[in-house]
This record gives structure tokens, sequence and C-alpha cells, in this order.
């Protein structure tokens, strides 16, 4: 009995890990795209899908069709969809503006005064963002499958249970997206033009700028996916959670890199590997200990230097110089 | 006793083996050479020998104690400076701040009386100063002492380096190339520095540098490495007349000796130009000049390729050729000049816009992407403007592409990369195709079935514009050649004439050689020995392949071949 | 140099002095704790700003986790005294602390550059933020979700305290002396046999180790004396404000530090205190301006996303202006070879 209930405990938290290492390896994905075509390592990663995230909580938050109230229980799958629909196309915007206002304008500097302009990127959106939604409240979640709403007060609404273990649909629905788009984007860079262009500039932006491709709008394609993904990450994040704010999303970045530098920064595959791996590495320590607010980011931060100092510094920096 | 031992040092990097069992001695006060062709492994061993790199296998001793275990500054604290290739002055530090510093390094200074600014520490500071002055005067370098080294130009931030290192009161100082960047008369100066240097300082040098007069004048011994492996030893005269250096070298014997004595000088002459193939070229640059970082590296280059024609441009290496390539297909700014493709005025455009125009550009190292499979790349020529993806005429060209379709570029061998980007080429049916080093790195026979392919390029209407190293090959193809000397055309004309007239070719490679030659025999032919080493080794690798190609065309022995040429370009001077 | 070194350190005591009189022409009206207490902080943010000109501006090592080495140095001097220790004595205790994180943060560095030590300094301030800052297992350290509050402390019979304004103007300018002195203990550093290995390795490591410069020695140095002087701002956060949480020492405080440095020229000590002033009397001024919200935060938070903007301007526009020297070194790189050499591609 006390061994079935620690099964299921154990397997609860599986679970929530790997949800969480798909937000994670979604993060990384994001991050070694635009590392590997343009050069930039984005600190802005987190931020970036924070700023989208917000823009589909802004969407429910004051334009809601049926509530006069803030209250997010009010809200349809069809406002839902509205709202993150939005959010994704404004990440499209955010994405291009950053290569064309920024980035384009800085190629060929050193890559510490890229990541520092990213810096500078992170602190505007993350403050912009404060001061248009407010930093210190929290938010309500958006739910995308609301189990206020199911006809009994089942805890098994939404769910599937597999023996011991139960996914959430919200849950199932991080890992297949994360998978999915994870999937997708191998596939784009593998088979369509535009990506098999994104793997040329990656090689070398001179001799493919000597091959005709436009490197300039191969620039905002990766800039707009990685935006993308970012909000993704960040929208499927706050589903599965209760509350939200600016900083738990911008954040995510310091995941996002140890997932990242797990695929040396440069392997998709790795990358999301790592996500996964990181996630439950830091959902375990729940197991034990309850509750507790750094703990998960030491976790972070320790894969963080077990990778830097177990790869050489060369193989890390292959892809670009 | 010798100073420094090296014993059997082995070093690779993810399987290539950059030093194989290197050994040599260096004695106290020697100044030891150590010559060797591009990627010899010799700055490889310089990294070993101060402690960047810690080879794989072998012992080195210095003053007989064994300093691989020791870290960079211990071996700098036992007496060993040196210098880089890739100039490493503190280029925001005034030239005085960088003589300073070896000796406040070595001098254990304390950062808390530093930091306090006590007495001794302001004695020590002055003695400082007092000793980089000396140093900095030697070197004739004082009255650059309060600027900052990054904004010297390139032949002072090299002295600064050799200010640098012996301002560390070493006993070795490994010099990397201390020649590259410089022009003859600077190279004259710094062999005599050299001497005087080891002699007023009482220091030892091992010395690399593929300026051959550099390291025949200033050396007192040689080491020679061909490919890893060591060839030959002894004193310069000897070495120069080993015939394994000079077959590593020349792929000659050295009956030249007398031949060169005649030498006599003759201006370089203007050969005629035939009128151009059609009225309006297809490219027509005018009066072009381009550079990096302010230096220009070419100025005025004025020519043009008419249509279906192909051009030949030759010359040394640095003289300026694939700078040109380079500032015409988009990749460089030009800084004045004007260049027009097709009747379009394209100076100054985007490469990705010039090369929809038509021109390709395959630069020199192929521009491959190496994560990208055959087929991939065959693809991208859709970006180019090419009509259609339909890959069967590349494949109809390049028979054994169709078996490594899905291969990765990278993984191919380089004839074959050669290979995909010609293919890739033909795809796009450029109207102009530049091809830069085509056969660089690649092995005689294959050269000559990637020329065979050119053909191909004619046929379907391209003009061709070569840069090559292959002298003979590319003149046998080309209509017209421009031989390149310092960044400028020195000589265009019809190619037959030029192959013909091998003279005028041997001057532009040589030119500065022979130059350098007369000054240093006086006239009197008396130093003929030395003559032929400076002729010899200034010639690029480039040239002695030319050499062994037209040799081996004509039946004749590489050293007669030689003489004949070294005449031939004496005259043309 | 333009100006010389007996100048610069004679100019920036000028400054100095010019600081510590503000107080004294301030309007009767104006002489009140806030304004008090806001130009006592704008010192402390001096310090951490300068902790980032020495470390990034001199030695070259990226850093986004300065405001940590503040934080670990305030929560222990704080906890220290809570415990009745006198204050100067925790305060002491706090730099060493701050000292010897700095060390260890250091220890990558050893092996890591440019970008890949950024983001172990990025992962550096989160965890610290997190963790040490914010849990509760360590409330022992940073004392709980109310934090330490401090009320005053003696100084050799002189009562400081944040009370009034007249006590805490004498805390004003008892970090100005501290920040006078180290200030020109750095610039003779900066100009010393020290302060060039420091320099050296900024500029090209791989030189400086072979001219007999120590790298483990000096990178290690360089972070524990930038650690050092951050902690030093720190130690004084709890006096100035009578109380301290983790709030001011969180991950976006340490990019803010960086943030200001890069804005107001890392390499040069008198931008430290400009940085200071910019870091604490803008937000206080916005504040101000918006009606009705006293409220620190929401000054700093328009601080920042303006702040973050002329970064960003900044870079794109003047390249030499901040970090010049890679952009420079990259163009030297370029000027030396006659032609650029591409590197062979081919897999033989």
């Amino acid at each position: 009995m006390l061994l079935a209930g620690f099964l299921g405990h154990f397997a609860a938290i599986t679970v929530a890990g790997i949800v969480l290492g798909g937000i994670f390896a979604l993060t990384a994905v994001g991050i070694v795209l635009v590392y590997r075509v343009t050069g930039v390592l984005n600190l802005a990663q987190g931020a970036m899908g924070m700023f989208s995230t917000f823009m589909a909580w802004a969407v429910l938050h004051y334009w809601h069709p049926f509530a006069k109230t803030s209250n997010l229980a009010f809200s349809t799958p069809s406002s839902i969809a509205v709202a993150v629909v939005v959010a994704l196309l404004f990440s499209l915007l955010l994405g291009l503006a950053l290569e064309n206002l920024v980035f384009r304008w800085i190629r060929g500097r050193p890559p510490v005064v890229k990541t520092v302009v990213t810096v500078g990127i992170l602190l505007t959106l993350q403050s912009s963002a404060a001061l248009l939604f407010g930093s210190t409240q929290y938010h309500e979640a958006i739910q995308f499958f609301d189990s206020s709403r199911c006809p009994d007060t089942n805890l098994l609404c939404f769910t599937i249970v597999l023996g011991p273990v139960r996914f959430g649909y919200d849950q199932l629905l991080v890992v297949g997206a994360t998978l999915l788009l994870a999937t997708g984007l191998a596939l784009f860079l593998r088979y369509a033009r535009v990506g098999v262009a994104m793997r040329a500039v990656s090689d070398d932006a001179v001799a493919a700028s000597l091959y005709g491709i436009p490197v300039n709008m191969i620039g905002s394609v990766s800039w707009m996916l990685g935006s993308l993904v970012a909000a993704v990450a960040g929208i499927l994040l706050i589903s599965i959670g209760v509350t939200f704010d600016t900083v738990s999303l911008t954040v995510l970045i310091v995941d996002g890199l140890a997932a990242a530098l797990i695929g040396g920064l440069v392997s998709l595959p790795l990358a999301v590997v790592g996500g996964f791996a990181l996630g439950l590495l830091e959902t375990y320590p729940k197991l034990w200990i309850s509750q507790s607010t750094g703990l998960p980011k030491v976790i972070a931060i320790l894969v963080i230097l077990a990778v830097l100092m177990l790869r050489s510094e060369r193989s890390l920096l292959r892809a670009k110089t | 006793m010798s100073l420094l031992s090296v014993k059997d040092v082995s070093l690779s990097f993810g399987g290539v083996r950059a030093l194989d069992s290197v050994s040599l001695e260096l004695n106290q006060g020697e100044i030891l050479g150590l010559i060797g062709p591009n990627g010899a492994g010799k700055t490889t061993l310089f990294n070993c020998i101060s402690g960047v790199l810690r080879p794989d296998h072998g012992q080195i001793r210095f003053e007989d104690q064994p300093i691989l275990r020791l870290k960079p500054h211990e071996r700098a604290q036992r007496g060993i400076a040196r210098t880089f290739q890739d100039l490493q002055v503190w280029h925001s530090m005034t030239v005085l701040e960088n003589c300073q510093l070896p000796f406040d390094a070595l001098s254990g200074r304390s950062t808390i009386a530093d930091a306090l600014r006590l007495p001794w520490a302001n004695q020590v500071e002055r003695e400082s100063i007092e000793r980089a002055r000396a140093v900095l005067h030697s070197l004739d370098l004082l009255e650059h002492s309060e600027r900052l080294a990054g904004d010297l130009p390139v032949g002072l931030q090299r002295r600064v380096e050799i200010a640098r290192a012996l301002a560390m009161k070493p006993k070795l100082i490994l010099l990397d190339e201390p020649a590259s960047g410089l022009d003859a008369d600077e190279t004259n100066a710094l062999a005599a520095a050299l001497n005087r240097i080891r002699d007023k300082f009482n220091v030892s040098m091992l010395l690399v540098d593929h300026d051959m007069s550099l390291v025949m004048r200033a050396c007192d011994y040689l080491y020679v490495l061909d490919f890893g492996e060591l060839i030959s030893t002894g004193r310069p005269e000897r070495v120069r007349e080993d015939p394994r250096v000079i077959e590593a070298y020349l792929g000659a014997a050295a009956e030249a000796t007398t031949e060169a004595e005649t030498v006599k000088a003759r201006p370089k002459k203007k050969l005629e130009v035939l009128p151009p193939v059609s009225p309006q070229p297809l490219l027509e640059v005018k009066d072009m000049s381009a550079g990096y970082g302010g230096i220009e590296v070419i100025r005025g280059i004025s020519l043009t390729v008419g249509r279906g024609e192909i051009v030949a441009c030759i010359g040394a290496n640095g003289a300026g050729k694939t700078t040109t390539l380079r500032a015409i297909s988009g990749i460089l700014r030009t800084n004045r000049g004007k260049v027009t493709f097709d009747g379009k005025d394209i100076t100054r455009k985007a490469p990705e816009a010039i090369v929809r125009l038509g021109m390709v550009h395959i630069p020199q190292g192929r521009g491959l992407f190496p994560q990208l499979t055959v087929a991939e790349t065959l693809r991208l020529a859709s970006y180019s403007g090419a009509a259609s993806v339909d890959l069967t005429p590349a494949l109809d060209a390049f028979p054994m592409l169709k078996t490594r379709l899905n291969q990765a570029v990278g993984t191919l061998s380089g004839g074959q990369q050669q290979m995909v980007a010609l293919a890739r080429a033909l795809l796009v049916q450029p109207k102009l195709l530049f091809l830069d080093e085509m056969s660089q790195g690649l092995a005689p026979a294959v050269v000559q079935q990637l020329f065979e392919r050119i053909e191909l390029f004619r046929k379907s209407g391209t003009s061709v514009f070569l840069v090559e190293q292959f002298v003979d090959s590319a003149l046998a193809i080309a209509d017209r050649a421009y031989v390149f000397e310092q960044g400028s055309v020195a000589v265009e004309g019809p190619a037959s004439v030029m192959r013909r007239d091998r003279d005028v070719i041997a001057g532009a490679y040589l030119g500065t050689a022979v130059a350098m030659a007369e000054v240093s025999s006086n006239g009197n032919g008396h130093h003929a020995s030395a003559l032929l080493a400076d002729l010899s080794i200034k010639l690029p690798a480039e040239l002695k392949r030319a050499v062994q190609e037209r040799a081996a065309s004509e039946g004749k022995d590489p050293g007669e071949m030689i003489a004949e040429l070294l005449a031939a370009g004496g005259r043309a001077k | 140099m333009i100006v010389g070194r007996r100048g610069r350190i004679v100019a920036g005591l000028l400054s100095l002095l010019v600081a510590a009189l503000v107080p004294l022409l301030l309007p009767v009206g104006m002489q009140n704790l806030a304004i008090g207490g806001a130009l006592a902080v704008s010192v402390l943010y001096a310090f951490g700003v300068l902790s980032v000109v020495v470390l990034t501006g001199y030695v070259g090592q990226v850093s986004f986790c300065q405001a940590t080495f503040m934080g670990i140095s305030a929560l222990a001097t704080a906890a220290l005294v809570n415990h009745g220790l006198n204050y100067f004595a925790s305060a002491a205790v706090g730099v060493a602390l701050s000292f010897a994180l700095g060390i260890i943060v250091g220890i990558p560095a050893l092996r890591l550059r440019g970008i890949l030590l950024a983001v172990v300094t990025v992962g550096v301030a989160l965890s610290f933020d997190y963790f040490f800052f914010q849990d509760a297992s360590f409330g022992w350290f940073n004392g709980g979700l109310s934090g330490w509050k401090v009320e005053e402390a003696t100084f050799f019979g002189l009562s400081l305290n944040n009370l009034d304004f007249d006590h805490l103007i004498k805390v004003y300018w008892l970090l100005l002396a501290l920040f006078a002195v180290i200030a020109v203990a750095i610039v003779n550093l900066h100009d010393s046999g020290s302060g060039r290995r420091f320099r050296a390795i900024r500029d090209s490591e791989v030189a400086a180790a072979t001219m007999g410069v120590d790298l483990t020695r000096y990178k290690l140095l360089a972070f524990g004396i930038s650690a050092a002087i951050a902690g030093v701002g720190g130690a004084f956060f709890p006096l100035v404000e009578g109380a301290v949480t983790h709030d001011p020492f969180s991950f976006f405080h340490s990019l803010t530090l960086a943030a200001v440095a890069v804005l107001v020229g890392i390499r040069f000590i008198p931008a430290a205190i400009l940085g200071g002033v910019f870091l604490q009397l803008f937000p206080y001024a916005i504040a101000k301006l918006e009606q009705g919200l006293n409220h620190q935060d929401i000054g700093l938070t328009w601080f920042n996303a303006v702040l973050g903007a002329l970064l960003v301007f900044q870079l794109i526009v003047y390249p030499d202006g901040v970090w010049g020297s890679q952009a420079k070194q990259t163009s030297h790189a370029l000027s030396k070879l006659p032609v650029a050499r591409r590197p062979v591609r081919a897999v033989q």
C-alpha cells in the first residue's frame, strides 16, 4: 500500500517533470535555432515568449466578448483561440522587428556585444510588460481544459489514466505540442527550400550570399521562428499553472540555456532531449522536498557548469564564429 | 650544451596529425631556423614550447629541465619569450606599457602595494619604465612609446612584439613568422636587426618563417620540415645545396647555379593588347580599389571580360587576385571605382543581387556548406536564378555525383567538393563564372579533370574568370590573362603570347627576389649561390608546381627549366 | 592619455567633494529622509557600477551577477548585525564573503570566455536570487519573507542611522569617503604593474600568459576585487535603507548594473558614480512624477525599460563607444593581413 502510494507520487512527479521539460525543450530549440543561423546567443528568449504570452492574456483580459469582469474563468474556447492566435501573430512580428531593427545592424560584431544587446532587449521587454500588465500581481492562468466546467466534479475530468499514471489533457498538450513543433522544425530545416537555405547560412553566411540566398530574409525567418517557439513555450507554461507573472516566464532563459548547452548550442534533437532531462532533474527533488523556490534554478546552473566543464570550448563554439 | 631540446613531440587535433615526432636541438647563442611549407605544424610546435598547447607525446627540455608540466607563465619565468604570427600586441595599451609588462609580470609586484602606491612600488615602476625605454631605444621605437600599440602599422607592431619579448630578458625567443606582412626592405632590415639583437641582448632564437630570404640570412642553423617530417638539417649554405631540400621546394637539381650568374636586369614589357572580343564587354571594372579595415589591398584595378571569353588571372600570393574577385562579386565593399556587368552598374550591390544577374563566384575554399547534402546544395541553385532545379545536366557533366546525392558535402574529398561547386554553377547557367583557386589542395590528375570541365562552360556561352596557381593549365585554356603584382594589374595580354613569354610571368613572381639578389651580390657576381638562394626560396609553391608541369610536358629536367626561367626572369627585369 | 594620472585623481576627488556638498546646498524643504536616502543609495549603486568597470572594463571578463555579489554581503551583514555583532565587523565579514564568492565564480572564467562566461554568470545570478536570497530554507541567511531590519551603527562613537536626514547624511559622507578611497586605489592599480597585467589579460590572454602573467591568479583576483567592491556597496544597504530583503539584488538588478556600466562607459571610474546617480535618482524622479504612485519600483521599471532601449541603440549606433576594444580588435585582425585568408574547408 505504501509502495503503491509512492509509485503514484513518483508517476505524478515524473509526468510533471516531462511536461516542464517540454517547456524547457521548446525554449532551448528557440535559442539553438537563432544561435545557429544568426550567431546571436539570445538571453531574451524567455522575455520574448513572456511578452507574446501576455498579449494572449491581454486579449482575454480586455476584450473578452462575454464577460465584463477580468475573471478569465469566463473565457470560452473561441476567445482562447483568438487570444492564442493574436499572441502567435504578435510573436512573429516581434521576431521580424528585432531582426530588422536591431540584429541586422550588428552583424559582424563580436558575439559578446550581440549578447549584451539581447540583455538590453530583455530589460526593455520585461519592464514594459511589467508597466503594461502589472508586475507584482499574479495573473490567472489560461486554461485550455477548464475542469470547473466538467459536468460532475470528477477528478478524472480531462484526464487519461494509465495504471498509476495520470495525464491531464493540458499536460498531454504540452508534450504533444513540444514534440510536434520540434519535429516540424526539424522537417522544415531538412526539406523546405527556406530551411535548407537556413542551414546553408548557418554553415557559411558569406558563401550563402554568393549562392543568391537572401541572408537578411533568412535572418528574419530565424528570428520569427525563434520568437514563435518562445511564444508557444510561454503559452503552454501558463496553461499548466495556476497563476503566472512576468518574471517567471523571463527567467525560463536559464533552463533553456542549460538544455541548449546539452545540445552543444547546435543540435536541435539533443536540445530537446536535454530539455526533457532537465525537466525531470528539476522536478524529482520534489519527491523529498515539498516546497523550494530556488532549487530548480540551482540544478539548472549546475547542469550548465557540468556541460561547460566537460565539453571543450571549441566544440561548443564550433557553430558560429 | 643545448638550451632547448625537443624530442619526438607529437600532437593531433581531432584525428589530424599536426606534429609527428618532431625533434630539434637549439644551442646557446644560436639563431635556429625552422622552415617548411604551410601546415607543417610550425606554429603548433611553438605553442607546445611556450605552453599554450600540451603535446600528446614527447619531451621538451629547457636548460636540461623538463618543462612540459609548467604553465605558460612559468616557462616565461624560465626565460622563454615569444612573438605571434597573428599579432597579439596589447592594442589598447601604449607601446611603453607593452614593454613594461613582462618586467612587471616577472618581478612579482604586490597588488596591494600598487593599489596604495607605496614608495617601493613607485621605485619599481620607475625601474620598469627605464628598462622598457632602454629596450625601445635599441629597437628604434622610442618615438612611438606613448602611442597605443593597436594604432601602429603592422611592421611596427611586429617590432613591438620583439621588443616586448626582449623586455623579459629572455634566454630564448621564439619568433613566429616575424617577416609576414613586411615588404622586402623591412625584411632585410629585420634580418640585420635580429643578428644585432642576438649579440646585444645575448639571446638565442628559434625562427619560423615562410620568407626564406630572412631565414637564410639570419639563421646559423636550419631545420627543414616537410609535412611534419624532418628532411634536412644543417648550416644554411649546406641546406640550400641539399638536393632533398631543393627537391622539396623546387623539385629541381642544383645545376642552375652557373646559369644564374648571368642574370641581367631589363625593364618589364607591356604585351600588345588584343582588341576586346565584343565591342561591349560582359564585365567591365574601372579603377577599382578595395581593402580590409582601412588598408587598401588593391588599387586602381581595371579589367574587362568579354562574352564567351575565358580570362586567367595569375600572380604571386598576396597580389590581390582574391580581393579583386571579392570586390567585384560584392562580398567586399569597394572604396573607389565602377563595376559594370551585362550593361548594369553593380558597384556596391549586395552579393545576392549580383548573383541573380548571372554572375557565379566559386570562392577559394569552394564556398560549400559542409552540413548540406550534394542534392541540397545543387537545389540551392534555385536561389541563384536557375530556371529549374532539374539536376540532370549537372549529373550528366559530373556522373560521379549521382551516387553521392545524399551524402553530406563535408564528407566528400576536395576534388569531389569542387565538382559539386562546379555542378551547381552549371545548373545556374550564369553569364560569368569566377573560379578562385579551383585546384588548391588537389592532386594534379584531379585538377586536369576539372580543367576539362571548364570547357563545358565555354560551350554553354558562359564567360570564365579564373584565378589559378596552375599557371600553365590556366593559360592553356584561357583567351587572355592578367598578371597581378602588389595589388594592381602588372601585365595583361593574350594567353597564348604569355605562354610563350614565360619570362613575363616569372618576372611577376620573382620580381622582388631578383631585386634583392642584386642588392646582395653587389653586381660582381660573387655571391652567385646567395643569389640562387634568394631567388629559389622566394618561389611560391604554385610556381614550383607550374615549373614541374612545364618541365614534364617539354621533357626537360626541372632544374634546367628553372635555370632558363631565372635567366629569362632576370632579363625581364 | 590626455590628462595625467594626478589630474584625473584631483578632478575625480573634486567632483566627489561637490557631491558631498549637495545635501548642504539643498533647500530646507528637500532635506527630507527620502532625498537623503536616494543620495546615499546612489553611492551604494556606484560601488556596484564600479565593480563592473573593474571586472569588465579593465580585465575584460563579462559578468551579469554583480548584484549577487552586493546581495550576499548585504544579507550577511544584516544577519550578523541581527545576531548582535557590531555593524562594521559584520560588514567586513560580508565583504569577505563577496570576495570569496567572486573567486568561486572566477573559476569557470579560467576556462570560459565571452558568451559562455556570460551564460554562467546569468545562471549564478538567478540561482542565488531564487535560492539563497529567497528560499525559506535559508531563512537564517535571508531573513525570511520580511528580510532583516537594522536600526543603527556606531562608527567610533559616531551614531549612524536612517532615522532622520542629518544622520543619513553622515552615512552618505562616510560612503563617499569610502568610495573615494577605493576609486583612488583602483586608479593606482590601473596605472601600475598589477593593472597592466589585468589589461594585458583583457587585450590578449595568450600573449599575457606567455609573457609571464599568471592567468589563474590574476583572473581570480580580478573577480575577487570586483566582487569585494560590489560587496562594500551591499554591506551598507541595510544601514541606509533600515531594512534589507532579496529585492534589490535580483537577477534583473545584475543586468541593470551591467547595462548602466556599458551605457555610461565601461572603462571609466567617474562613470561609476554617474551610473550610481543614474540608477537611483532617475527612478526616484520618475516615481515622483507618477502622480500618487510614490513607489520606487515603478520608477525603476520605467528606468529599466528606457535603459534597455538606450543600450540597444548605443550598441548599434556607436560600435566603438563600448566594448570598443573588441570591435577594434576585429578590424585589427583583418587589417594586419594583406589579403584575408579564408580557411580551406575541404575534408580530404
